[in-house]
């Protein structure tokens, strides 16, 4: 429920990996936007951070194969995984979007990061350390405008 | 298909070189997924240079790639260009001019060629392009019965 039409929403959560994992482990997050039946959710840009769990260091340089799925409603938007080490390893740690994700109403919105190193043929690799992925979702709430 | 109009994309692909000559390339397929009456519009990449690990040093790690994108039966832009300068930058992104216009039934395909002689280590190349998918827009008058060819 708005208090201000729009106003900004930063919805933040974080996949917390525990070191040796195996690849293509995900870990899904729920958001709860808490919107009412008139009022919609615009996601504008995703910031990305990789960290220690218990230092919060930066380990952006030496791990960073983590893809990132957005689950709007029944389908995900984007449509794939996408890599987000990329934009960990950037200096604004933003994704800019180039339109916006739009949550309706009673549509779920669920954060899904995997890790996806590259194969090797040296064996199955395993994470080096406890990582986590913190997500944060950049949008706005307003109420649903009617054309017409 | 579009789940909203138009909806943002981001399509990744990695490339793997592993001691390999200079001109070496490496060629990956992006599936857009779109419907017949979709387009996708993409208005730039980000890339990145790591190792197996996902570490990115770019004093150890060759960095000197070419990259095409090959849309439908020619390339946009016309010719390869090196992202050693996009990968060097603090954004790692690089944004086009215009947009890049992909329509249904048009592969798209990522090529990336070393540029640098023979290089011992081991590099994965990231691209991620930022584009977005929507309906066809029509240009027709109200009424008028050649939709879709337009006016």
């Amino acid at each position: 429920m708005v208090n201000q039409d729009p106003q900004p929403e930063i919805y933040s959560t974080v996949a917390v990996f525990a070191g040796g994992v195996v690849p293509n482990t995900v870990i899904s997050n729920n958001i709860n936007t808490f919107q009412a039946a008139n009022e919609e959710v615009r996601i504008y840009a995703i910031a990305v951070e990789i960290q220690d769990p218990s230092t919060f260091a930066d380990l952006a340089a030496t791990s960073n194969n983590f893809e990132v799925k957005i689950q709007a409603g029944v389908n995900a938007v984007p449509t794939n995984y996408f890599d987000v080490g990329v934009t960990a390893l950037s200096r604004t740690k933003i994704i800019e979007l180039t339109c916006p994700v739009v949550i309706k109403f009673k549509q779920p919105l669920n954060v899904t990061v995997r890790w996806t190193p590259p194969s090797t043929g040296a064996g199955t690799p395993t994470l080096g350390q406890a990582t986590d992925v913190q997500i944060k979702l950049i949008g706005e709430i307003g109420v649903q405008k009617i054309v017409g | 298909m579009a789940n909203q109009n138009p909806q943002p994309e981001i399509y990744t692909t990695t490339h793997f070189f592993n001691g390999t000559a200079e001109g070496a390339t490496n060629t990956q397929t992006v599936y857009t997924q779109q419907a017949n009456n979709e387009e996708v519009r993409i208005y730039g990449f980000r890339a990145v240079v790591v190792d197996a690990q996902g570490v990115f040093n770019l004093t150890t790690q060759n960095s000197d790639f070419d990259l095409s994108i090959q849309v439908g039966n020619s390339t946009v832009p016309y010719g390869a260009f090196s992202i050693a300068s996009v990968v060097a930058s603090d954004t790692l992104a690089f944004t086009f001019a215009c947009p890049i216009l992909v329509l249904f039934n048009q592969p798209i395909s990522i090529t990336i060629r070393q540029r640098g002689s023979t290089d011992p280590t081991t590099a994965y190349v990231k691209v991620s392009l930022d584009a977005e998918l929507s309906l066809q827009q029509v240009n027709c008058l109200p009424g008028e019965a050649q939709f879709p060819r337009g006016a």
